[in-house]
Parts: C-alpha cells; structure tokens; sequence
C-alpha cells in the first residue's frame, strides 16, 4: 500500500521542497498549513508518516504533536520535526514527545528523503 | 537583558538526531553572557582568545602581546553591551552563510559595508523580531536582481519565470530558517527567547526603529556582484 506522509508547515516554500524531495518516491503527500489543519487531516487521513513545523499561525507544532500523542489512533505515527527551532530545549521537548526524526532548517533535500525512507522501511517491516 | 545559565548540549541527543554539536561562537557567547556582571578582565580575557572577535572590537590589527589590556580598554570605552553584540553577530553571521550555501548553493562573501552607499540596492526587506531574554530584530536587505536568483535557486526555476510572490515567499522562509538557527543558538547560549513571524516588504526606505538603549551592526555580503545587507538591531534592558 502506497504510504502516505502528511506535511505540517505554514510555509508554501518548504511544503514545495518537500514535494520535491519526495518525487518519485512512491508515497502520497497531504498538506496542511498550521497544527489545527494538520490534527483534522491526520484524524481524517490516518497518515504513515507526519513531518511537522514548529513555529505555525493558529496551533504551533508541540501543541498538535502532543495532541497527537493522546489520540488512541494516531499515539504512535511517526512523526519528524522539520524546524528553524534547533535549541537542546527544543529538541529535548520533542525527544519527551517520542518524535523519530529532528532535522533543523536550513535541511538538505537529500536527508530529509533519507530520513523518510528509513521510517516508511522501518514501518513497512512491523 | 539577563543572563540564565546556558543549557549544556546533551550527546545522548545530538548523536540520535544526527545534529550538530554547539558551535565554538555559541560556546564563547554563552561564557560571556555568564561572566557579563563580572570583572572585566575576566570579560577581556574571553574575547582576547579569540583572534577573530578581537579584531572586530579592536577594528584593525591584534597586538602581539597585550591583546588581553587592549581589549580591556576598549570594553572600558564602549561598555559589554556593544561586545555582547559582536559576540552575538558572529552565529548570525554563520547562519546566514550556512542557509544560502544548504538551500540554494550560493556562496556568500563577507564585504565591508561603506557608509550610506547600500542604501540604493534595496528592493525587499524581511525582518524578524526575537523576545525574551534577548530583545531585537533581525533584517535581510537585498536588490531584485539578488532576490530572483536566490528564489530560482531554491526552487529550481529559471529566475525569470518566479513572481513576486516566490520572491517574496522565499525571501520570507529563507530569513525563517537564518533567524530561527540564530534564535535557537541564543537559547543555548541562555538568553531564552522567542521568534515572531517573518514579514517581507518592497520598496520601502529602509529605517530601522530608534531605540534609546538599542545597538544596531549591518553586515555585508556579495556574491557574483550583488549584495545582501543583514542587520542586527538588539536592546537591552535597563
């Protein structure tokens, strides 16, 4: 089955790279543009994978992941952060929060498909 | 401003996130934030050890020997705002370096800016602002020409075919990523802080507000011929 990532970021420009990186990865890509977009589509679309902002207007990126974490169907998705907000007080928060992944922006293209192909591997296998 | 004890980088962490350790600039901000209430020599022994940042305070050539006195003198005359500003200038500086370089393979050239003649470049103007325990903004000056190779360089266009709203929405995400990785590096350093939301403006005359206590540093940096301007605008509290 054709796994499908969901895209949590304010930034038209990061959501286009992200698209980018993942051409011609056989994956289906949904975007949402601040953390309370992103809880109803991941509510709605059960994604394999969430690759998650921190600073957004509306809902910021800790708030919707710690929601996710007390959703019984989403508790356990992976999630990677992909944020500018790369302080030990940042990354710990997120490490608490069980997140698989933290790339800090400015990101290579190429690690954040590396670091998302190992996740959907991983997943594939349990 | 006050200072909090810096956050020590945990390895367990790092290592499982494959992140980069704190930089040397950010470790030196962070002695420094600690030892500001304290005795200047302490302060000037600090900056002395590193060649770079005493030549930015001292504006020129470093003594052989003496450094340490030379630089004393100077925190004397200017006061430890002013260094913590330089000190603070060079993460920002990295960031900036590091963002063009990762995001659009350009590669950034320091230049010294002359007084009053960039003013004429300028087409776009982000700006960010960070509070906390650190209070300033951050602003990217730079000219169209600049702007639509930096925007087709991201993301992979020609430059005549982005619109002003790619230039602008880059232009905006670019300074998202610079000021973010500086705002992350003072949080490390122990002034706690928070970042707002980019906002982009064009042709607008560039005036940055006036504040009392404020301190303001531009710096410059061409490549192939163009120039970007960053300037930091920092207050501290009374």
């Amino acid at each position: 089955m054709t796994p499908k990532i969901l895209t949590v970021d304010d930034s038209r420009i990061v959501r286009m790279l992200i698209s980018r990186a993942l051409q011609g990865c056989d994956c289906q890509i949904v975007e949402a543009t601040n953390g309370e977009e992103g809880l109803a589509a991941a509510l709605r679309e059960n994604p394999d994978l969430i690759l998650l902002d921190v600073t957004m207007p509306v809902m910021d990126g800790f708030e919707l992941l710690a929601r996710l974490r007390q959703e019984a169907t989403l508790a356990k998705v992976p999630v990677i952060m992909l944020t500018a907000e790369s302080s030990q007080e940042s990354v710990a928060k997120a490490d608490g929060l069980g997140v698989s992944g933290y790339i800090a922006k400015p990101f290579k293209e190429e690690v954040l498909r590396d670091r998302i192909n190992g996740i959907i591997a991983l997943n594939a296998k349990s | 401003m006050t200072s909090h004890a810096p956050k020590p980088a945990n390895p367990v962490l790092l290592s499982k996130y494959a992140m980069e350790p704190t930089s040397e600039s950010v470790s030196r901000l962070a002695a420094l934030i600690a030892v500001r209430g304290g005795e200047l020599d302490q302060i000037a022994k600090l900056i002395a050890a590193d060649r770079a940042l005493t030549e930015r305070l001292l504006e020129g050539d470093v003594p052989a020997t003496g450094a340490a006195d030379e630089v004393e003198r100077q925190i004397f005359r200017l006061g430890v705002e002013p260094i913590l500003v330089l000190a603070m200038s060079e993460p920002l500086i990295n960031a900036v370096r590091r963002t063009f370089d990762t995001m659009a393979g350009i590669t950034l050239v320091p230049v010294e800016v002359g007084k009053g003649s960039e003013s004429a470049i300028e087409r776009f103007t982000s700006s960010l602002s960070i509070t906390g325990r650190a209070n300033g903004r951050v602003y990217l000056r730079l000219g169209e020409d600049f702007c639509r190779t930096l925007a087709a360089q991201v993301l992979g266009m020609e430059g005549a075919a982005a619109t002003t709203e790619d230039l602008r929405d880059v232009l905006a995400e670019m300074s998202n990523m610079i000021v973010g990785s500086f705002q992350s590096n003072l949080c490390d350093a122990g002034l706690t802080c928070k970042l707002s939301v980019p906002e982009v403006v064009a042709d607008a005359v560039f005036a940055p507000p006036k504040v009392p206590r404020g301190r303001h540093r531009v710096f410059g940096f061409r490549h192939d011929g163009m120039l970007l301007l960053v300037d930091i605008l920092v207050e501290f509290a009374g």
